[in-house]
């Protein structure tokens, strides 16, 4: 009874608050609640007169598919692998840019150099894909005329197993590496400008500065970043992987992911309940390693951690 | 004053809510309720007088393939509302899933629940599919006796079992004269200056490429995309051993020999002949007939051909008829000539389930579609109207029986996937003015048709889905390469093997055959 009275009077006391809370409560309610009782579709044969919840219930006979190809651990581990070099170099890179443009001091290089580097993030993946085929064409590509041109032999990019993994990554970067720094600017433009104008005048110079002032103090912004990337550590990024590399077999066991591998083996059957699971098994193996890394975050510094 | 805007807060969190509550879930189960019970009070009450007509609807029909360039679908679709309409009180709109990305809207607009009537399908269009999962809407002979009966008069019997799937009819099935076959389409002008001699098989359509790829530096003497164009090699593949794919399996290998009454289902990765087409096919890619970048290519095969980076086409012999009479138009001094590759082989003709018109499962108009579908088939006007498009201003009839296209002002063309609805072989007409072995090609395949029991036999996954998808991955990954000579057959088929079966393809045969066998004691 003290209880319900206690959340009443703190209801009472912070309405104007609660009540701007609103909008954000029922945003997650109508966009993230919801539409999770989807979830059911993974276990049942989709069967579209007899809607979502009509349909025959099929155990876990929608997961199997997964596992009998005998590509479930490769692309798995492809998926884990490639998302964590992306966080690892995007990261670094994010960073590195946010610092070097903070300590520019001519405002129009800075903001053009910004600009540019921002671009690329709104190029869709489609468009790159078309760029990288016809950098790579073996016969008419940007990279092979450079090399004939120089009395050199072309080379077969797109046969070479070995080169993607690179390719991947630089794309990847190239995308995501000027939007990413936005945010670390942001945090950098938080911090008290009289912290650098002390340690001047104690005579530090600017690579001390960097190291003793704006590093520690975007510590828990790169923290919640890489948490948040963590998150979606065995999601694939469809569109980009199925734009570069496509049908392309000869690549496959180095550059599948689960998402481009569940697209394909459902395109034909065209099974709504299978990629549900798959999905589904995306989601289960997230939040667990979200658990877990959130978790050590816990033990070692518990200020960092995001819940 | 703060107690009223605590309840007056309280009261706009609870509308909000129930707002909320009601825009999510309530709706679509509302609507499936209510469209299905309006269906089933038209088809109730039209039992005893005739079909009520009296309310004017608009016919929403989804087709496969692009519009038509200019205003050519536009001018097609008024003329036939205005045919239409006095007579059935309804219109057509038309919607189109362009063929670039076709496969995943397909699906989408089962999935979406968007509202609409009728939609393309074919065996190679996820009839199937969307058959098991109740996307279409049964159509029982009932149905038909009612509103079209002029259809169960026009199309053979044949044509209504073949649409069956687990027993029920879930489309209107075509008539067309039309055969599968893969045939080589060449650039006449280029054979012709190279001395080429003529091409009658595999090996002589090789020596063509090869002087392509030795004198034309800057062509690629086949372009294909292996995403778009592997299954037309396979096809090819298939006539030379007369195969042809059993059951409307989505993946072409499981295949039955066309000459053999029996239900000998093949595996054809197992045979000796794949591995003999698959070296073929290897020595081809590394001579350059095709480019390195065909893998990641996807440009098809027919639109490098006709902006002349392409110097040969894989293409059946109809839609052949498009190409020749269309792109010598845009490119002066081309010659474009299609070489049979049958080999006075057997041939099985187009199934009746190569096009046709499902009806979708949550349509309100299914009976004036019906009839609709009904005046398309049996009005000659209409139906070659929809076929060929507004005469004389996109054909021309030449003779009792003839047709000239009039093509190549982009403007008004019709090349529209609206034509391929309600082909009816009563109306069709001969393309005349075509490449000149298009009357030969024809008579050789009408020669050497032969019918088989299995033509009309659907393959039933629905306990096999899994091992349906396992060997999809394993086909794009592994057979598809090898298939257009990316990958060595030495070592590429044991390994494309030893994948089919950790798959389950030999459940999947087994299954196949089970069925098969069933199916042929049934129709015997």
């Amino acid at each position: 009874m003290k209880l319900i009275r206690d959340v009443f009077q703190d209801f009472k006391k912070n309405k104007v608050i609660l009540f701007m809370l609103i909008p954000a409560v029922l945003y997650y309610f109508i966009f993230m609640y919801v539409p999770m009782a989807g979830i059911v579709i993974a276990f049942k044969r989709l069967d579209y007169a007899a809607g979502i919840f009509g349909s025959d219930w099929v155990g876990l006979d929608n997961f199997k598919f997964f596992f009998m190809s005998g590509q479930a651990f490769n692309v798995t581990k492809n998926t884990f692998l490639y998302n964590l070099v992306f966080i690892v170099v995007n990261t670094s890179l994010q960073i590195t840019v946010s610092i070097f443009l903070s300590e520019m001091r001519n405002k129009y290089v800075k903001k053009t150099t910004q600009t540019l580097m921002l671009m690329p993030y709104f190029i869709s993946w489609v468009v790159v894909g078309a760029f990288i085929y016809n950098i790579f064409n073996y016969e008419f590509g940007a990279l092979n005329t450079v090399l004939k041109s120089l009395g050199l032999q072309s080379v077969d990019v797109m046969g070479t197993v070995g080169a993607w993994k690179y390719i991947l990554v630089f794309f990847n970067a190239w995308n995501g590496v000027g939007y990413g720094s936005i945010v670390y600017m942001a945090a950098i433009t938080g911090i008290d400008k009289e912290l650098y104008e002390a340690s001047e005048l104690d005579g530090a110079n600017i690579f001390q500065q960097i190291w003793r002032i704006t590093i520690p103090s975007i510590k828990p912004t790169i923290i919640i970043m890489i948490l948040l990337n963590v998150g979606s550590i065995f999601r694939g990024n469809f569109s980009m992987f199925y734009q570069i590399i496509g049908n392309n077999g000869l690549l496959f066991n180095s550059t599948d992911v689960i998402d481009t591998f569940v697209f394909r083996s459902l395109m034909k059957t065209q099974e709504v309940g299978m990629a549900s699971a798959a999905g589904l098994y995306q989601s289960v193996l997230c939040f667990a390693i979200i658990m877990i890394t959130n978790g050590i975050i816990k033990r070692v510094d518990s200020e960092y951690a995001l819940f | 004053m703060t107690k009223y805007l605590k309840q007056i807060s309280l009261m706009l969190v609870i509308v909000m809510l129930v707002t909320a509550l009601a825009g999510c879930g309530s709706p679509a189960a509302g609507e499936n309720t209510a469209s299905t019970s309006t269906v089933s009070q038209t088809s109730a009450s039209a039992e005893n007088t005739a079909p009520d007509i009296s309310k004017k609807v608009e016919l929403n029909i989804y087709c496969v393939g692009d519009a038509s360039p200019g205003e050519g679908s536009n001018m097609v679709r008024d003329a036939v509302n205005k045919i239409i309409e006095p007579k059935i009180n309804a219109t057509i709109s038309t919607e189109y899933l362009p063929w670039s990305d076709w496969t995943n809207k397909y699906q989408l607009v089962f999935a979406s629940g968007e509202e609409f009537d009728g939609i393309y399908t074919a065996n190679w269009a996820y009839y199937q599919a969307q058959a098991t999962k109740n996307g279409f809407k049964e159509i029982t002979k009932e149905d038909l006796q009612k509103y079209a009966p002029g259809l169960l008069t026009d199309l053979p019997e044949m044509a209504w079992d073949q649409a069956k799937v687990n027993g029920k009819i879930y489309m209107i099935p075509t008539t067309f004269n039309e055969f599968p076959t893969v045939h080589f389409a060449v650039r006449e002008d280029l054979k012709k200056k190279y001395n080429v001699p003529d091409i009658t098989d595999l090996d002589t359509f090789g020596a063509y490429l090869d002087a392509i790829v030795k004198n034309e530096k800057g062509m690629v003497p086949l372009d294909i995309s292996v995403m778009n164009n592997y299954s037309d090699l396979q096809q090819i593949f298939n006539t030379e051993n007369e195969y042809a794919v059993v059951g409307n399996v989505s993946e072409r290998n499981f295949v039955y020999k066309i000459t053999d009454p029996g239900a000998a289902i093949v595996n054809v990765y197992e045979t000796p002949e794949f591995m003999d087409f698959a070296k073929k096919m290897y020595q081809w890619k590394q001579a350059g007939y095709w480019s390195k970048n065909a893998i990641s290519n996807k440009t098809p095969n027919a639109t490098a051909f006709e902006n002349g980076k392409s110097a040969a086409l894989l293409t059946n012999a109809l839609q052949a008829t498009n190409y020749s009479e269309q792109w010598p138009v845009q490119h002066p001094g081309w010659e474009i000539q299609v070489y049979d590759s049958s080999l006075g082989k057997k041939q099985i003709g187009t199934p009746y389930i190569g096009s046709g018109l499902g009806i979708h499962a949550t349509s309100r108009n299914a009976d004036r579609l019906l009839m609709f579908a009904e005046l398309a088939r049996t009005d000659k006007e209409l139906n070659q109207l929809l076929c060929y498009g507004i005469k004389d201003t996109h054909w021309e009839q030449v003779g009792e029986d003839q047709v000239r296209y009039i093509r190549g002002n982009t403007k008004v063309d019709y090349t529209d996937g609206l034509s391929w609805f309600f082909r009816n072989e009563k109306f069709q007409l001969n393309p005349t003015g075509v490449y000149s072995n298009y009357d030969p090609i024809f008579e050789t395949a009408r020669k050497n048709q032969v019918f088989h029991t299995l033509q009309a036999f659907n393959f039933d996954d629905s306990k096999l889905k899994n091992e349906v998808a396992a060997v999809s991955s394993v086909v794009t990954q592994y057979a598809v390469p090898i298939i257009t000579g990316f990958m060595d057959p030495e070592t590429g088929i044991p390994t494309l093997n030893e994948k089919m079966k950790a798959a389950g393809a030999d459940k999947i045969m087994a299954a196949i055959k089970e069925q098969a066998d069933k199916f042929i004691a049934d129709n015997k």
